[in-house]
């Protein structure tokens, strides 16, 4: 199998090709990496629209199916215009808007159909936010994964991702420490180059130093 | 969140700076593998393959 593109790279182009199990793999993946966010999305955009009530765990749900849903059937999201953030919260507010018209709870009072909805995007939450930065480091790692040989990844994940000592792991695979830290040097090298890409300054707010 | 790992590339990182990538890059990895256990994740996944289903069947019909 060939190594897939750039998970953001991948994101803009999620379509049935004829390729279904591609396809499949694709939107798993996506789902595996922006299940997180979406779900806080989807629960944030709720409360905003209906004064603070408590988000339905299954209505919830059924909208972040259909927002992958329509991410999948629309293909309009190009890294080139706008954040993948930001796209895949007008999706999930449209979502939310249209099932908040469906139902018209009587306990939501507060909604308003015609000028409520028509409101510009909430703000984003905390958790929102931080859920985000969590996906797109998660997307940053299986690039990583990607990019790099096998052997250099199991380090990696061994020492930075599970906090295995580098002695530990160097005596669980039978090399020295020499070859750990250096393995660990290039690789964090590799990430940086990789965080450094266009797509991934575009998502990520560059910090100010 | 200010995270020293998009810190242009050709700047060197602090040992502080490292540490605190590693500290935001394994609670993504730990965030990443816990969400695909919960329950919700699978439901969703059954919600979408269900409705993939239905547009392929009805793709298929037209």
């Amino acid at each position: 199998m060939p190594l897939p593109d750039t998970s953001l790279s991948l994101l803009s182009r999620l379509r049935d090709d004829g390729d279904h199990t591609g396809w499949q793999v694709s939107w798993k993946r996506f789902h595996g990496l922006y299940h997180g966010p979406l779900m806080a999305m989807a629960a944030g955009i709720y409360r905003h629209h209906t004064g603070n009530a408590v988000p339905p765990q299954e209505a919830i749900e059924d909208v972040v199916a259909t927002v992958i849903l329509d991410f999948l059937k629309r293909d309009r999201f190009d890294p080139k215009r706008g954040r993948l953030r930001t796209y895949l919260r007008v999706l999930t507010n449209a979502r939310i808007v249209d099932m908040l018209r469906k139902e018209k709870p009587l306990d939501h009072d507060s909604i308003d159909a015609g000028e409520e909805m028509a409101e510009p995007l909430p703000a984003e939450s905390p958790e929102e936010e931080r859920s985000f930065q969590q996906a797109l480091l998660a997307t940053l790692i299986e690039d990583l994964r990607e990019q790099i040989p096998l052997r250099q990844f199991e380090i990696f994940e061994m020492v930075k991702l599970k906090g295995i000592s580098p002695d530990a792991a160097a005596a669980e695979l039978g090399v020295n420490r020499g070859v750990i830290d250096n393995t660990i040097y290039k690789v964090m090298v590799r990430l940086r180059e990789i965080a450094a890409t266009p797509e991934y300054e575009e998502e990520y707010e560059k910090p100010s130093f | 969140m200010k995270n020293p790992l998009f810190k242009p590339t050709e700047e060197k990182l602090s040992p502080r700076e490292e540490a605190e990538i590693t500290q935001e890059l394994a609670a993504a990895y730990r965030q990443h593998e816990l969400g695909e256990k919960r329950p919700e994740f699978r439901r969703i996944v059954e919600n979408v393959e269900k409705q993939l289903l239905h547009i392929r069947s009805k793709e298929n019909r037209q």
